[in-house]
C-alpha cells in the first residue's frame, strides 16, 4: 500500500512510543510561519550516546531557529538531550548539560564520536550559521569547543547539512567528514511559486558546493585537509554520510549522498588522500543514469557476505537506491530485482538505516518518511521497514508494525539503538514541528542475539570502521562494520547488533581494527552486551583482513 | 508590424470561423518555425475573437504541454475544451497528458479511460493512452492496473508493428522494478529486434549481461547503447556510466577513465 494512505493495522504492536510521557519541551520546530525558507524540510537531527556512561543510550536533538533571523530565540528552537533512565523513561537534561545550543543558528545534523578518546562522547552539530563542537566533561555537562578546535572557519553562509566522524588516517583520532549543502542565508533565499502557490525551491536553484574534511591532529585541534585530501574538486548537495571501508584494503571510505546532483564515494588512497570514484563504483546515478534526492544512507552488508553494501532513500516516485559490493571493485545497482520499489515509490524518505529488526541475521532497512512539502496528495506519511528475506529480497511490513509505527507526518531525524538493551533494536525518530517518537522494539519473537561494544587502544575509541564477523555454531557467517553515521541529521548507536535467529551459540567473533589488527574470541556468551577491548598487540597471522 | 503579426490582424478582421481556421494554420506555420511561444501567442489573440472554439482550445493546450516552462498552464484551455465537448477524444487525451504530467494521477487515469471509451477501434489511441495508465496506476501503487494497462498498449504497438518503443520500454522499465526480469527480458529482445535503432533496449539488455557477470557482453551492449544514443543525455550518462565501472572492473582503467572524464564533462 502507497505511504500517505489510511489503512488498518493489524498484528502485534511491534513498535511502541514511550515518548509521550517524557516531560520536556522539545518539539522539532523549523520556524514555520507563512514563509517557505530553503532548509526549514530539513529539521530534527537525533544522535544517541551514552553521554554519562550508565549504560544506557541517551538521546540528543537538533532543532531549527526564528526565520529571517536565523536565531534560536527561545526554548521553542533549543536543541536537546533525553537522558535515559532506563525502564523506557527519559529527563529532558538540556539545560544541566549546556546542549541548548542557544547561540546557534538553524541545527541540522548532530554526529556524536569520543574525538579525544577520553572514554565519553562528544558532540558535532551542523548548521546553517556556525558549526559547534562541544566536548563532554564527563561530569553531565557539556562545553562549546568550537572556538578553539579549528572548526570555526567555515563561511558564514555555509549551510553544513551532516558530521560524520572517521578515522581516516588510521591514526587513533576520529578525524571528522561534514557535508555541505549549498550557500544560503535567509537574506539569499528564493521564493518560488507552483500552480499559483509558494512552495520549498527545486534544489537546482542553488549552487552545489564542495564538502570538507577535518583532519584531528590530538589535543582537541583539527585542521582542514579539504584541499588537501582532495574533497574540494566534487561539488555537491551535501546529505547523508556513510562510512565503511567498501574495498576491504584497511582504510575508511566516505559515501556521501547528495541531493539532486551525482553522489559520491571518497575512497581512501591510504596516504591522507581520497579519489572520488563514485562513477567508476557504480554508485553515482541510479542505473538510468538519473541523479535523484538523495537523502539519508548507510553502508553495511545486507547480504552477509562479507562487502558492506549501499542504500539510500529518495523522494516519492524515485526509487530508493540499493546497492550491492561486488566485491570491492564496484557496486550493482539492484533495487529492481530485490523488490525494494513497492515499498519507495511512494515514500518520500529522508532518515535511513540497516538494522535487523526481528533478530533473524539479516539487516533490515528502515526509512523515516514525509514529503517535502504539504502541497499535493500524499504528502503525510508513515515510515516503512523493508524486511530482507535472506539477503535476496526486501518486503514492506509496515504495516504489521502497530499503530505508533505507522503514524502519518513528515518525519526527518531517525536513529537506531538498542535503548533498553533487551537486544531488539529500537528507534528514533523526528517529525517537523511534532513532538519525537521512542519506538521500542517490543518483540525479538523468542531468536538469539549477540550485541558487541568495540573500544579501540591503538585504533580510533569509537573503532569506526572497524569490522566484525560472526561464526555461529552451524557455521552461518554475519558481519557488522562499525560507524554510528547512519541515515540523515542523525547519529546511532556505535555498538554492533548481530541478530542469530534460533541459534544460541556462536563459534566464534572476530574483529579486525582500523589498526589493522585482528582479534578472535572463541565462544562467548549470547543474548547479551559483550565488551571488547582492542589487544596491545596482535593476536593473529591474518593482519588487515579476515578470513571468508 | 512583422510578418505572423500582420497576417494576424488581418484574421481578427474575418468572421470567427475564418479566424478559427487560419489562426490554427498560422499557429502550425509558427510552430513549424519552431515559433512556438509565437504559436500560442496567435491561438490566444484568435481565443479573444472565439473563446468557445474547441479546436483552439486543445490546440493551445497541446502547444503549452510541449513547453516544460509553462506546461502548468495548459491545465485552463484543455479544461475548458472537455467542457464544450465532453465527446471530444482528443480534448480528453490532452488533459489526460497534463494531469499526468503534474502528478495528478486520479485525474491522469480517468480521463484517458474516458478518452479510451470514446475511440473503442483506434490501436493507437490504445496504444497511448493505455501507456498513460500505466504510468499513473504505476505511480499510485496499483500494480494489477498499471500491468494490465502497460499490457494492452504493447498489444496495441504490436498490431502496428512496434512504431513506438518507448511505450514499450516503459513496460520494461515496469517489470524490471517489479523484478519480473525474464518478462522484460523478452520485450527487450523483441525491441533489439523490431526497432534495433531503439537505445535504450540496448541499454537494458547490458544492464542484464552485467547483473549475469558477463563483462565482455555488457561493455558490447553498453558501445551499442552508446552508439544510439544520439543526443539523449540521460541514455548517454547511463551509458557512459556502466561503460565506465565495467571496464574499471575488467582493470581497463584507461577506458574507464575516458567514460568517466565524459560524464564529469556533462555534469549538468
Amino acid at each position: 500500500m502507497a505511504a500517505g494512505q489510511q489503512r488498518p493495522v493489524p498484528g502485534p504492536k511491534r513498535f511502541r512510543d514511550v515518548a509521550g510521557a517524557v516531560q520536556s519541551p522539545y518539539r522539532s520546530n523549523n520556524g514555520y510561519t507563512g514563509r517557505k525558507y530553503f532548509p526549514q524540510p530539513m529539521c530534527g537531527g537525533v544522535a544517541l550516546l551514552d553521554y554519562d556512561g550508565d549504560g544506557l543510550l541517551d538521546i540528543y536533538f537538533t532543532n531549527g531557529a526564528k526565520l529571517p533571523e536565523l536565531k534560536k530565540t527561545g526554548p521553542e528552537f533549543h536543541n536537546a538531550l533525553w537522558r535515559n533512565k532506563g525502564s523506557g523513561e527519559f529527563e529532558d537534561v538540556t539545560a544541566k548539560a549546556g546542549l541548548a545550543g542557544e547561540d546557534l543558528g538553524f541545527s541540522f545534523g548532530a554526529a556524536a564520536g569520543d574525538y579525544d578518546n577520553d572514554g565519553r562522547p562528544d558532540l558535532f552539530v551542523a548548521n546553517a550559521g556556525r558549526n559547534a563542537l562541544y566536548h563532554n566533561n564527563g561530569d553531565g555537562t557539556f562545553r562549546d569547543v568550537t572556538a578553539t578546535s579549528g572548526l570555526d572557519n567555515k563561511p558564514p553562509d555555509l549551510l553544513s547539512v551532516q558530521g560524520a566522524w572517521v578515522d581516516y588516517d588510521n591514526d587513533g583520532r576520529l578525524d571528522l567528514v561534514v557535508s555541505n549543502y549549498t550557500y544560503w542565508t535567509p537574506q539569499k533565499d528564493k521564493i518560488c511559486v507552483s500552480l499559483g502557490v509558494e512552495v520549498y525551491c527545486n534544489p537546482k536553484v542553488y549552487p552545489p558546493v564542495p564538502h570538507r574534511l577535518y583532519r584531528n591532529l590530538g589535543g582537541g585541534r583539527f585542521e582542514d585537509r579539504t584541499e588537501a585530501a582532495g574533497f574540494s574538486k566534487a561539488l555537491g548537495k551535501g546529505m547523508g554520510i556513510g562510512i565503511a571501508d567498501v574495498n576491504r584494503d584497511g582504510w575508511a571510505d566516505i559515501f556521501i549522498a547528495n541531493d539532486t546532483e551525482r553522489n559520491f564515494l571518497y575512497v581512501n588512497q591510504k596516504n591522507g588522500t581520497f579519489k572520488e570514484m563514485g562513477i567508476l563504483y557504480g554508485v553515482a546515478y541510479n542505473d538510468s543514469g538519473a541523479t535523484v534526492s538523495a537523502m539519508g544512507c548507510d553502508v553495511k552488508d545486507y547480504d552477509n557476505d562479507g562487502w558492506p553494501d549501499i542504500f539510500y532513500n529518495n523522494l516519492m516516485n524515485q526509487i530508493h537506491g540499493l546497492f550491492r559490493n561486488s566485491g570491492g571493485t564496484g557496486f550493482s545497482y539492484v533495487s529492481p530485482e530485490l523488490g525494494v520499489e513497492p515499498g519507495s515509490r511512494a515514500a518520500s524518505g529522508w532518515s535511513c538505516g540497516f538494522f535487523d529488526f526481528d533478530n533473524d541475521g539479516w539487516k533490515d532497512v528502515f526509512s523515516a518518511n514525509g514529503h517535502v512539502d504539504d502541497v499535493g496528495e500524499g504528502t503525510r506519511q508513515h515510515d516503512t521497514l523493508l524486511r530482507n528475506l535472506g539477503g535476496r529480497k526486501f518486503v514492506d511490513v509496515s504495516a504489521e508494525l502497530g499503530a505508533d509505527f505507522n503514524r502519518q507526518g513528515y518525519k526527518r531525524g531517525s536513529a537506531i539503538g538498542d535503548l533498553d538493551n533487551d537486544g531488539s533494536l529500537d528507534l528514533v525518530v523526528t517529525a517537523l514541528n511534532e513532538r519525537p517518537r521512542i519506538l521500542l522494539n517490543s518483540g525479538n519473537a523468542g531468536r538469539h542475539w549477540l550485541g558487541i561494544e568495540l573500544t579501540g587502544t591503538h585504533s580510533n575509541r569509537d573503532a569506526t570502521s572497524a569490522v566484525v564477523k560472526v561464526t555461529t555454531r552451524s557455521g552461518r557467517m554475519l558481519w557488522n562494520h562499525v560507524s554510528a553515521s547512519v541515515g540523515f541529521l542523525s547519529s546511532s548507536d556505535k555498538r554492533v547488533h548481530f541478530g542469530l535467529g534460533v541459534e544460541a551459540e556462536v563459534e566464534k567473533v572476530e574483529v579486525r581494527w582500523p589498526s589493522g589488527q585482528t582479534q578472535t574470541l572463541l565462544k562467548p556468551a549470547v543474548d547479551r552486551y559483550l565488551k571488547v577491548r582492542e589487544p596491545a598487540r596482535a593476536n593473529s597471522a591474518l593482519p588487515g583482513d579476515l578470513p571468508k | 508590424m512583422n510578418w505572423p503579426g500582420i497576417v494576424y490582424a488581418l484574421i481578427l478582421m474575418q468572421s470567427p470561423q475564418v479566424a478559427e481556421t487560419q489562426a490554427l494554420q498560422a499557429a502550425r506555420d509558427a510552430e513549424q518555425r519552431g515559433e512556438a511561444a509565437r504559436a500560442v501567442e496567435i491561438v490566444r489573440q484568435a481565443l479573444v475573437v472565439n473563446p468557445k472554439s474547441v479546436e483552439l482550445l486543445k490546440t493551445e493546450g497541446r502547444l503549452l504541454l510541449r513547453d516544460p516552462g509553462r506546461s502548468a498552464q495548459a491545465r485552463d484551455p484543455l479544461t475548458k475544451a472537455v467542457a464544450l465537448a465532453p465527446a471530444d477524444g482528443e480534448a480528453h487525451y490532452y488533459l489526460s497528458q497534463w494531469a499526468c504530467l503534474h502528478n495528478m494521477d486520479a485525474q491522469c487515469i480517468s480521463e484517458a479511460r474516458h478518452a479510451l471509451r470514446l475511440a473503442p477501434g483506434n490501436v493507437q489511441a490504445q496504444l497511448q493512452l493505455n501507456t498513460l495508465i500505466g504510468l499513473a496506476s504505476e505511480r499510485t501503487g496499483d500494480a494489477a492496473a498499471a500491468d494490465a494497462a502497460f499490457r494492452a498498449s504493447l498489444v496495441a504497438n504490436q498490431k502496428l508493428g512496434l512504431p513506438d518503443p518507448l511505450s514499450a520500454y516503459q513496460y520494461v522499465s515496469f517489470l524490471l522494478n517489479r523484478a519480473k526480469d525474464a518478462e522484460a527480458q523478452a520485450i527487450v529482445l523483441l525491441l533489439m529486434q523490431k526497432a534495433p535503432g531503439f537505445g535504450p533496449a540496448w541499454l537494458e539488455r547490458a544492464k542484464w549481461a552485467a547483473r549475469k557477470g558477463q563483462a565482455a557482453e555488457t561493455a558490447r551492449m553498453a558501445e551499442q547503447a552508446l552508439a544510439l544514443a544520439g543526443m539523449q543525455k540521460e541514455q548517454l550518462r547511463a551509458a557512459h556510466m556502466l561503460l565506465a565501472r565495467t571496464y574499471f572492473q575488467l582493470g581497463r582503467e584507461d577506458e574507464a577513465s575516458k567514460h568517466q572524464a565524459w560524464i564529469e564533462e556533462h555534469l549538468n
